[in-house]
């Protein structure tokens, strides 16, 4: 009997350890530290997305962004991760955009679309806290937090 | 202490431990680095290569928000009645009628019509359980919806986090298919829907454009299924929407520029041309073809 239990209690502990490494990042974008502008004319837009990363990853999003209206992308990771590199880049032509790197990786951005566009939100993290082993091995989760809302009536820049 | 003690003191301490230590959300992260600039650089050069990538798609509700709602009215006759549900009883063709009812759901919320958005909601919670995809439509959200029926922000609101759950549940319980099911009937309903809003054909009216802009979202949807083609029912879902995506890109205009214009630390404006500039045949083309691939869809004929 006491064997069974000692059996019983080791493969808790055996399980339990992994929940460290591998924990469910689906909805990090709105539990973790994502900066959220509270203006209630902002709505979370459907495409805010969360993701396992490790220091080594780059992960990319194609996110597509409606004409016409004011978004905030704001990105968050553990502690351990920051700064978070991203870059705004054309999907046809590869072209940079943006680089938060030359904004002393700021961790939100406003963007406003005059026209629809599908962008590549390119992200990795640099991980400056961590220690050389941690950046091997540790996962975390990058979350992408997206809010959305429309230009004001008068603002119209479009080219036909 | 005996053995057995001591035994169930070290699980307790690291289930806690455990627990703990994943969900942890960390907001003191400010202080200090241990990394040198000449090292983040190497590190940036090393992460260059290795790549996941995830394409992403509007939900129904955010494609079918350029519906002005004080300018138009609302049409109960374009939307898939609710007692056609009894007609899907294979997985698949649940499934996908599922992602058209969903955006029926959210544009009976957009209009805030308070009958229908309870129904729809309530058929799409039926579904949603019928092909296990259970707990993203429960009753706490339908009981909000009944509270809300007044705000028509609240139904909108309550129609995008259904949608939203639907995803995430495929997401994270590697449902590939199911999402691509979903996504491919909510992308057609809601191009159905706002084509057939349009009486007569403008192109400077702002529905027109929404509509040749909707080619983005779709190539981002046939994107999102890379890899997945040789699944049959992703491979269905592909056929469905291969000749909308034909007509997008026949359409001229393709390769639109893009202009970047800084307003300071953190803010940005993005411009240039539109990608897809629909022509009044093109507008036909599509509505036409739209209207087809929905019809076998809601009548079960595929």
């Amino acid at each position: 009997m006491k064997i069974i239990r000692i059996c019983i209690f080791l493969c808790i502990w055996f399980f339990s350890i992994p929940l460290i490494w591998s924990q469910d990042c689906t909805t990090y974008h709105e539990v973790g530290d994502c900066i959220m502008d509270r203006d209630k004319a902002y709505k979370i837009y459907s495409q805010s997305r969360s993701a396992v990363i490790s220091a080594t990853d780059t992960i990319e999003f194609g996110i597509v962004f409606y004409g016409q209206k004011d978004y905030i992308c704001s990105f968050c990771t553990h502690q351990k991760f920051y700064p978070v590199r991203f870059r705004l880049i054309d999907p046809d032509t590869r072209e940079v955009l943006y680089d938060n790197k030359d904004d002393n990786y700021i961790e939100s951005l406003g963007v406003g679309f005059d026209v629809t566009k599908t962008l590549i939100i390119q992200v990795s993290v640099l991980a400056r806290k961590a220690k050389p082993e941690e950046i091997k091995e540790y996962l975390s989760c990058i979350g992408l937090l997206l809010q959305y809302k429309n230009y004001p009536d008068k603002k119209v820049n479009l080219q036909m | 202490m005996n053995l057995k003690r001591l035994i169930r003191f070290l699980s307790l301490s690291v289930c806690i431990c455990t627990t703990v230590l994943s969900c942890k959300s960390d907001r003191t992260r400010r202080a200090g680095s241990e990394f040198g600039d000449d090292e983040t650089e190497e590190i940036i050069e090393k992460i260059e290569d290795i790549k996941k990538v995830y394409n992403l798609c509007p939900s129904p509700a955010e494609m079918l928000s350029i519906i002005d709602v004080r300018e138009m009215k609302f049409k109960t006759d374009i939307l898939n009645p609710v007692s056609n549900s009894d007609k899907y009883m294979e997985v698949r063709s649940m499934t996908v009628n599922l992602g058209i009812y969903v955006t029926d759901l959210a544009y009976a919320a957009l209009f805030g019509r308070r009958e229908e958005t309870i129904d729809y909601l309530e058929i799409v919670q039926d579904i949603a359980e019928k092909i296990r995809i259970t707990g993203t439509v429960d009753k706490q959200l339908i009981e909000r919806a009944k509270n809300n029926v007044d705000y028509i922000d609240s139904l909108f609101n309550i129609s995008n986090e259904a949608f939203i759950n639907m995803i995430f549940f495929c997401e994270k319980n590697d449902r590939p298919s199911t999402l691509m099911l979903i996504s491919s009937g909510a992308f057609i309903e809601s191009l159905y829907l706002s084509s057939n809003m349009i009486e007569a054909f403008d192109s400077t009216d702002n529905m027109f454009r929404h509509i040749g802009d909707q080619g983005e979202a779709l190539e981002n949807l046939i994107k999102s299924s890379e890899g997945e083609s040789a699944d049959p029912n992703v491979s269905y879902a592909l056929e469905l929407i291969r000749p909308l995506m034909n007509i997008y890109d026949q359409i001229e205009g393709k390769g639109g520029i893009t202009s970047v214009k800084k307003e300071g630390a953190g803010k940005l404006v993005i411009g240039g041309k539109s990608k897809n500039n629909l022509s009044g045949a093109d507008f036909i083309k599509l509505k036409e073809t739209v209207a087809s691939i929905r019809n076998n869809i809601i009548s079960n004929n595929n």
